[in-house]
């Protein structure tokens, strides 16, 4: 699953839907973005089916690393779910 | 770090402690960054920081005495509980330019910290005293971006949903 704002949404929705969700990992922020690229990589490369929750549209700010997530998809023309079942019918 | 980052968000925010009696209610660090809980019984402030992505100074509306959080439940249930004060600062003084020098850490953590109290001691006498009515103006605000995003074809995920709701319940009870 992708989309903006990990902990308020992505993780919370993902946990519900049982869909797995980037990591972060590692100490050195300017390799954070590296490994995120390396992750959807991988997710592109196995074949998973990608979820996309999208913006946080309470934030104004966007987020790099979502907008690289989608650009990995697009250039590789991965195909993406956009509209998942609300939690509420998920479990 | 964490403590680090509460010193600093207490120490930027004092002002508002000393004229509206904020005081810390929640530390919390998780795996994508850090935040402190501000409140003075009627508004609440939360203060995220995520390195990767950046700080976000949020008001929320508590309801019987609970501060909602921002997670997808709340945000689900009560769509209208909490906005950025980035979007007070487009409400009210577009022309507040808050500093977001990266990395944000030490003295310019320090002065986006001070810029979002500074604006807020300035120009939000009224929610900090908990008088809300200007979150009708920042959700206009929020759906029109939601609405935006949409006609470009992006995903707009179950909590923009949920707010367009909201948006639509609200606006049909003001022209019943």
């Amino acid at each position: 699953m992708i989309g903006e704002n990990m902990k308020d949404r992505v993780i919370p929705y993902a946990e519900k839907v049982g869909a797995k969700y980037y990591k972060a990992v590692g100490k050195r922020a300017e390799n954070w973005m590296a490994n995120n690229k390396r992750w959807i990589q991988r997710v592109i490369k196995a074949g998973k089916k990608v979820v996309d929750i999208g913006e946080d549209a309470t934030r104004s700010k966007r987020s790099d690393n979502y907008e690289m997530e989608k650009s990995e998809l697009k250039r590789h023309d991965y195909p993406v779910t956009s509209d998942p079942p609300p939690p509420s019918q998920s479990h | 770090m964490i403590q680090e980052f509460q010193s600093s968000v207490e120490r930027a925010f004092a002002p508002l402690a000393h004229v509206y009696g904020f005081r810390p209610l929640k530390y919390e660090a998780d795996p994508n960054g850090y935040e402190v809980v501000l409140g003075n019984g009627t508004t609440a402030l939360r203060v995220r920081l995520e390195p990767r992505e950046g700080l976000f100074v949020s008001l929320l509306k508590p309801h019987d005495g609970i501060i909602p959080t921002r997670d997808l439940d709340d945000r689900m249930r009560d769509p209208i509980n909490g906005f950025d004060v980035d979007d007070l600062i487009q409400a009210r003084l577009p022309t507040f330019r808050v500093p977001s020098t990266q990395p944000l850490a030490g003295k310019s953590l320090t002065r986006t910290l001070e810029a979002y109290a500074t604006f807020l001691m300035d120009n939000a006498r009224d929610v900090l005293s908990g008088d809300f009515s200007v979150f009708a103006v920042l959700a206009q605000l929020v759906a029109e971006r939601i609405r935006s995003l949409e006609s470009k074809g992006h995903s707009i995920g179950p909590d923009s949903r949920a707010f367009l709701s909201a948006m639509s319940r609200i606006e049909q009870q003001g022209h019943a």
